[in-house]
């Protein structure tokens, strides 16, 4: 009987993990249901949203909007369809596509270059294209039904000249908003938070780069404004939070133009915008007193600030950053006045740094950007905050020492260094040899050339003309045939003449006969050989490996620029000629930042004995902190 | 391409087209099945590049043998890469006409979205591609095919019950395969292959389409 109820027991125990077996099973089937439906509806819903994308009319709202529920292989898809349609592939765009050319390739004699253009063929303009690209590089590769609401992908179009502009004036609103909150807050933790409105703003000045100049200088003026009521009403808080703007307004500037050309130049192309469009001698004016501003607010600054700098640090940070702001502005108008010359100010990006480390993450974003334009702090008579840029230019020198193994000095240094060398040497080829010296003995004959060598040339035409002159005069006259004659060869036998013909005779019978088969082995041989077609260039190695090292290059210019007094458009093709005749492979192209720049010292070294303005650089005092490498460089030339 | 070339690319496709026509058991005459090329361009013209015959032109509409209501729209679109937009157009006409089936005969091929779109609308509308140089020949004319038959219901009813059989058992062919795609063929559906057999003289199987 026991065992019988056992037995039973036990039975109904498995019928009871049966049924929660098959419970279990049941809810997976539905789980697995409901998560198939969800793909599929995700799907679903993408295919909408493409079909309503080759639709025209679309607003750019719409297009953000619906970025995060595509894949890009949806948005390729996108343009596809509106190209078929004749319309320009970028949804916001809806212009026809007229007149779609049948090349695939086309071939820039401008950077000799072969581009496939399948895909650009799908656009209106060379703008659309970028922006589509833009945009595509924007949306997520994860899977569409793996996406949660929360992910919110935050998509940004490539902005057109007129949605800037609209742009602008919200900002300018934002920066008024901005101002009443400076009036009502004297406190610490809600300068951050001036701070963030100010990041705002800088996100909303982004692409500014191609603005009415009208409008910008509008702009300034009105910054300008703030500042003097800011000072009026508040002590250096709100001083601040106007320094802010600037930096804002310098961010702006800055932004969307390579990284190394930086704000001098801009701010220097937008003055000669100015000298065509407005009348100079107003505009000169008004630069002058808007310095003017500037450097009293400066000087200010300096005495209010001084005390705290004692206090703590981060006063003082805040103050190199105002310094700063206050230093571009100043710089924008001083390349606008007269020339000047550049330098490096070191001190302030560490100070920035400690400002990042205490928090504010918001600050961060102007920091990346602050801190680049720092480099660009020109050194000029009438500022006192330069006296701390003197000190700068060994700093360099000692974060590249310093980089590769950190905590010694000399000796591991000068290895590393003597590794780059090497790789450099592997670098160079007999053509860049040539390309060095060819250039060195052009700029020795150069002077030369300039007078002796033309008329030279001058004259050897003045010959020719006259030689001309006289072969005419000699058909002409009867009288000095016999002469010409003489001076020709003498006739040939006639004997040897009967022989040579003969022989071509039978040489032509032979021929016809099928004798003589030389000519056809000959191209037999010319088959064989395989033809090899050159590369499209968006996949030469070579090719790619240039652009890398270009980059790399580009990227630590300035800081090896700056205190060689040089700018970027006096080295920039000569380097580009040379870097195309380096042999790079995928090994020797591998450096650290650090090592970048000690390389990119090496190369300037090597054009130095090319062109006569990089060699009167490294003649001028400021480059004796390049000194320390000057053995290495012996080494490396010499065994040029 | 010059125009002789696709001309005679046209007429190819389009006697394909009929064949393929003939063979699902749509009416088709004898004169449109046997048409030669010369007839063709007497027909159509002989100059593609001047839109004589235009790809529009070639439109085939068919009515089936058994149920004259039952009709079959062929379409020639004339751009080389079939966009969702000319897919509307042809759904549009056939709801206006009343027509549940298509084909479509696309020059180079169709963008990733038309072909979502086409099976979007497969339960009402039934819209089949075919690029054209699939056309060119007729594959069931090909030596190596041999010859499909399609059962009808009541024919696979009984074949069924005939050998006991569950669907389930029989050999299988893909819907996406070539002769399937001639015929026009849906899941369930049974096709009759017989082929010729030294042995037995000849060979007949069944294969259940997926």
């Amino acid at each position: 009987m026991k065992k019988n109820a056992n037995e039973k027991f036990n039975k109904g125990r498995e019928k009871k993990t049966g049924k929660e077996e098959v419970n279990e099973q049941l809810e997976k089937k539905k789980l697995l249901e409901a998560k198939i439906r969800k793909q599929v509806a995700s799907e679903e819903k993408a295919f909408r949203i493409v079909e309503r994308l080759i639709e025209n009319p679309i607003t750019e709202e719409f297009l953000k909007d619906s970025c995060q529920f595509i894949a890009p292989h949806h948005y390729e898809d996108i343009v596809e369809e509106r190209a078929i349609t004749k319309t320009c592939g970028y949804p916001v765009c809806s212009k026809p596509l007229t007149a779609v050319s049948k090349q695939k390739y086309h071939i820039s004699t401008k950077d000799n270059k072969v581009y496939d253009i399948t895909e650009r063929k799908n656009f209106c303009s060379n703008h659309c294209y970028k922006a589509s690209r833009y945009l595509q590089n924007q949306l997520s590769t994860t899977p569409l039904w793996s996406r949660e609401e929360r992910e919110f992908v935050l998509v940004c179009l490539l902005q057109t000249v007129d949605y800037q502009l609209n742009k602008l004036d919200k900002s300018e609103s934002k920066i008024k908003s901005s101002d009443d909150n400076n009036k009502e807050i004297i406190d610490i933790t809600r300068k951050t938070a001036d701070i963030k409105l100010t990041d705002k703003i800088v996100s909303g000045i982004d692409c500014e780069e191609d603005l009415d100049d009208e409008k910008d200088v509008e702009h300034v003026c009105k910054d300008i404004d703030q500042t003097k009521t800011n000072t009026q009403f508040e002590g250096t808080f709100s001083e601040n939070a106007a320094s802010d703007f600037k930096t804002s307004l310098a961010q702006a500037d800055n932004a969307g133009c390579p990284p190394i050309e930086a704000i001098l130049e801009t701010n220097s192309t937008k003055g000669n915008k100015h000298s065509q469009t407005e009348d100079k001698m107003q505009h000169l004016m008004k630069l002058l007193d808007r310095r003017k501003q500037l450097l009293a607010q400066l000087a200010e600054k300096e005495t209010v600030s001084e005390p705290s700098m004692v206090q703590n640090i981060r006063p003082k940070s805040q103050e190199n950053l105002e310094t700063k702001s206050f230093c571009q502005q100043i710089i924008a108008i001083d390349k606008d006045v007269s020339k000047h010359i550049h330098g490096v100010d070191n001190n302030v990006p560490k100070n920035v740094n400690e400002v990042h480390d205490q928090k504010d993450t918001n600050i961060s974003e102007m920091d990346s950007v602050g801190s680049s334009n720092l480099k660009n702090v020109v050194d000029s008579d009438n500022s006192k905050t330069f006296e701390k840029s003197t000190t700068s230019f060994p700093d360099v020198c000692k974060v590249k020492d310093t980089n590769p193994k950190p905590g010694n000095t000399r000796m591991p240094s000068q290895s590393v260094i003597q590794l780059i060398c090497q790789s450099v040497k592997t670098w160079i080829t007999t053509e860049t040899l040539e390309c060095l010296q060819k250039a060195a003995e052009q700029d020795q004959t150069s002077k030369s050339w300039s007078k002796t060598h033309f008329e030279a040339l001058y004259q050897a035409l003045c010959k020719r003309v006259d030689a001309g002159e006289f072969e005419i005069e000699d058909i002409g006259t009867e009288s000095n045939m016999d002469d010409d004659k003489d001076k020709r060869l003498p006739i040939p036998e006639f004997e040897r003449l009967r022989v040579e013909t003969k022989d071509y005779a039978n040489r032509v019978q032979r021929y016809f006969a099928g004798e003589l088969f030389t000519e056809p082995k000959e191209k037999d041989h010319q088959e064989k050989t395989p033809i090899y077609l050159p590369t499209v260039d968006t996949y030469d190695q070579m090719q790619i490996r240039r652009k890398i090292v270009m980059e790399r290059l580009q990227n630590v210019m300035q800081d090896v620029l700056s205190p060689l007094k040089l700018t970027l458009q006096d080295v920039y093709t000569e380097y580009k000629e040379m870097i195309g005749t380096f042999s790079l492979n995928s090994k020797n192209i591998l450096h650290k930042p650090a090592e970048w720049t000690i390389i990119n010292l090496i190369l300037l070294r090597m054009l130095s004995r090319k062109n006569i303005q990089i060699k009167k650089a490294f003649l001028q005092p400021s480059s004796s902190y390049f000194k320390w490498l000057g053995t290495n460089f012996k080494i490396l030339l010499d065994e040029d | 391409m010059d125009d002789e070339q696709e001309t005679y690319k046209l007429w190819r496709i389009r006697k394909t087209i009929m064949q393929l026509c003939h063979d699902r058991g749509y009416l088709v005459t004898q004169d449109e099945l046997d048409q030669t090329l010369d007839e063709f361009k007497g027909q159509f013209g002989d100059k593609p590049s001047e839109r004589k015959p235009a790809r529009s032109d070639l439109i085939v509409l068919v009515a089936h043998n058994d149920d004259p209501t039952d009709q079959m729209f062929v379409f020639f679109p004339e751009e080389p890469k079939v966009g969702i937009k000319t897919i509307k157009t042809y759904c549009q006409r056939m709801q206006e006409e009343n027509i549940t089936r298509a084909i479509i005969v696309v020059q180079i091929g169709m963008t990733p979205s038309a072909k979502q779109s086409l099976t979007d609308m497969a339960p009402k509308y039934i819209l089949e591609q075919f690029i054209e140089s699939e056309l060119l020949i007729n594959i069931t004319e090909h030596m190596l095919v041999p010859e499909h038959v399609v059962l009808t219901p009541e024919e696979k009813a009984e074949l069924l019950s005939r050998y006991r059989l569950k669907e389930s058992q029989l050999p299988r062919i893909q819907q996406g395969d070539p002769v399937s795609r001639y015929f026009g063929l849906k899941r369930g559906q049974v096709v009759k292959i017989i082929r010729n057999s030294e042995t037995a003289g000849r060979y007949v199987s069944y294969r259940l389409v997926v």
